[in-house]
């Protein structure tokens, strides 16, 4: 194991949300826009890194048996503190993703990699891992947000990209555009996956 | 058993652990929150408080049975208690209406405003306009609120009032008597 | 203060199954829906254990939130304590079963475990104390969650039955046809809003 191995899988080969379809309500909920997935992303991102490191610290210390309760008292702890210091610096973005920064908690994916990962493995290595894993979830929740919002509001980043005479589709927008969103961006991310293989 | 409460006691001290870091986390973020949330309202609030100076957050815990009342704010000028504004969420025709209502220590309404709305534009969008605010304006909270709705708005002025009236309600519940 | 109305309560109730539909519009309890739906019957049993779990995970985390973080001020408490009670919730009516029907475990046990980190569960707990409810309020939004996900994915699973059999592209086999296919539905979902 080396840490361009950990990066890579992160990435593309275990890609959360693309290969493993892992904590898709975020991933669904909150990408209306590109700013939104971005901040769902990062949040993310913070809490799997503080959750990571903590948990390989302590792997030695936690009885095996609750694991998963103490597994979940520090991914919450993480969370809440997250949510804290949203709430303080970022309100606007605080209030667009509502109750789904307490909702990271059940993100399978942190707790996925807390069980999988952190509790075997060293703190360097975890800490890579956490960056890794959250930033493949970062940018699937950017890209998916940027399509939702380019097609249902024609901008990117609130930047309006395709002119005021672009018909917004609003319907990408709202609760079945991100179905459809991901289906058909899965589908893309499985055909060049598809092509590689054969290459 | 023993080995039960050894596996509960590890919990319980993590658990401890989270809920002591998380107390310091909040304690240095609440400030700031709540500084933000009443920044928020400080204009609107000066709209009908004109010599407002200062405001503070009304604990959350005085109201918590009020479902539509989000926040309460005490209003100082030159450190006097001049009256209190609470932040009201209705449902209108498009959506929530989040809106303040200012109440003088006297028990009168000296005046409203609307925050946010998703009302029909040209029809439920009156309810911004500055007649129909001034209707609420002198109501005493002992008294009845006998404010006539708009006709082709009647559930945005509805929610309105729904809005004026929870805050009468709360401010009777903490600051009666 | 308890002010409660039939009509109130049937507007919750109506509201959770269809128009806020917790899956398909609120997109709560993603996982299980598109993990647990590839046949009507494990789906039903789903559907069943959550409908368990979310009405007693309502009741508790009502009281925990009333009665200790209320009380003592430490709301900030609320994202750690609600998971651990949903866990031990969990936990518990695991053993119940398995200890009192063996039928009953047969057919829920393998769903429990995967309840609690379903944010349908979570999510419900917080709505409840987010929208203010009283406890009267609180058991009918949890009815009302708790059918509009079995609703979702039993309906969602008889879908996934008939399209195990259909010829699709490669590229779409397997999850991303099931996500277009939930769009679909959410699509049909949007139909009841303005309903309530």
């Amino acid at each position: 194991m080396n840490f361009a191995t950990i990066l890579k899988n992160g990435f593309v080969k275990e890609n959360p949300v693309f290969i493993q379809f892992l904590g898709m309500c975020p991933v669904l909920a909150v990408t209306g826009t590109a700013t939104n997935g971005l901040g769902m992303g990062l949040a993310t991102t913070a809490v799997l890194l503080g959750s990571n490191t903590v948990i390989s610290l302590l792997k030695s210390l936690i009885p095996n048996k609750i694991r998963i309760p103490c597994f979940i008292v520090v991914i919450a702890t993480f969370v809440t503190m997250t949510g804290m210091i949203m709430n303080a610096y970022f309100p606007v973005l605080f209030d667009a993703l509502g109750i789904f920064i307490p909702l990271i908690v059940v993100n399978c994916l942190i707790l996925g990699r807390a069980e999988t990962f952190a509790s075997k493995n060293s703190t360097p290595f975890s800490i890579v891992d956490g960056l890794a894993m959250g930033a493949g979830f970062t940018v699937a929740l950017v890209v998916l947000g940027a399509v939702r919002e380019l097609f249902g509001s024609g901008s990117v980043f609130g930047l309006n990209l395709l002119g005021d005479a672009y018909p917004s589709a609003a319907i990408m927008i709202q609760p079945p555009g991100a179905f459809l969103a991901l289906g058909i961006l899965t589908a893309i991310f499985n055909v060049v996956i598809l092509k590689k293989m054969k290459s | 058993m023993r080995e039960m409460i050894k596996l509960g006691l590890i919990l319980l001290l993590i658990t401890a652990v989270a809920g002591l870091v998380l107390g310091i986390v909040n304690s240095m973020t609440a400030d700031i929150i709540e500084e933000r949330l009443i920044a928020e309202s400080l204009e609107a609030m000066e709209s009908f408080f004109p010599d407002l100076d200062d405001a503070s957050i009304i604990d959350e815990a005085e109201f918590l049975d009020y479902d539509r009342v989000e926040e309460g704010f005490e209003v100082f000028s030159n450190g006097d208690v001049i009256g209190y504004t609470f932040k009201t969420n209705t449902n209108g025709y498009g959506g929530t209406i989040e809106m303040l209502t200012g109440i003088n220590v006297e028990g009168e309404v000296v005046g409203i405003a609307i925050l946010s709305q998703a009302e029909t534009p040209g029809l439920g969008d009156v309810i911004e306009s500055d007649d129909f605010k001034e209707r609420f304006v002198g109501i005493d909270v002992d008294g009845e609120i006998d404010v006539d709705t708009i006709s082709g708005a009647t559930v945005s002025s509805n929610a309105v009032i729904q809005g004026v009236e929870s805050a009468i309600e709360v401010y009777l519940e903490v600051f009666g008597n | 203060m308890l002010d409660i109305s039939a009509s109130s309560l049937f507007v919750i109730l109506v509201s959770a199954i269809l128009v806020n539909n917790f899956v398909l519009s609120r997109f709560l309890g993603i996982c299980p829906f598109l993990g647990v739906s590839k046949q009507v019957e494990t789906a039903f049993g789903m559907g069943m254990a959550v409908t368990f779990v979310m009405s007693l995970a309502s009741i508790i985390t009502f009281i925990v939130q009333k009665y200790i973080l209320d009380l003592f001020g430490i709301q900030y408490m609320q994202t750690i304590m609600f998971i651990l009670v949903i866990a031990s919730l969990v936990q518990l009516v695991e053993m119940i079963i398995q200890k009192t029907s063996p039928t009953l475990y047969q057919s829920l046990g393998v769903f429990l475990p995967l309840i609690t980190t379903n944010c349908a569960v979570l999510g419900l707990t917080i709505l409840n104390i987010q929208e203010r409810y009283n406890i009267i309020e609180t058991i009918f939004h949890a009815i009302g969650a708790a059918v509009g996900f079995s609703l979702a994915i039993v309906l969602f699973a008889a879908i996934r039955e008939r399209m195990e059999v259909a010829n699709v592209p490669n590229a779409f086999k397997g999850f991303p046809l099931a996500l277009i296919t939930a769009g679909l539905m959410s699509l049909a979902f949007l139909g009841f809003s303005g309903l309530v």
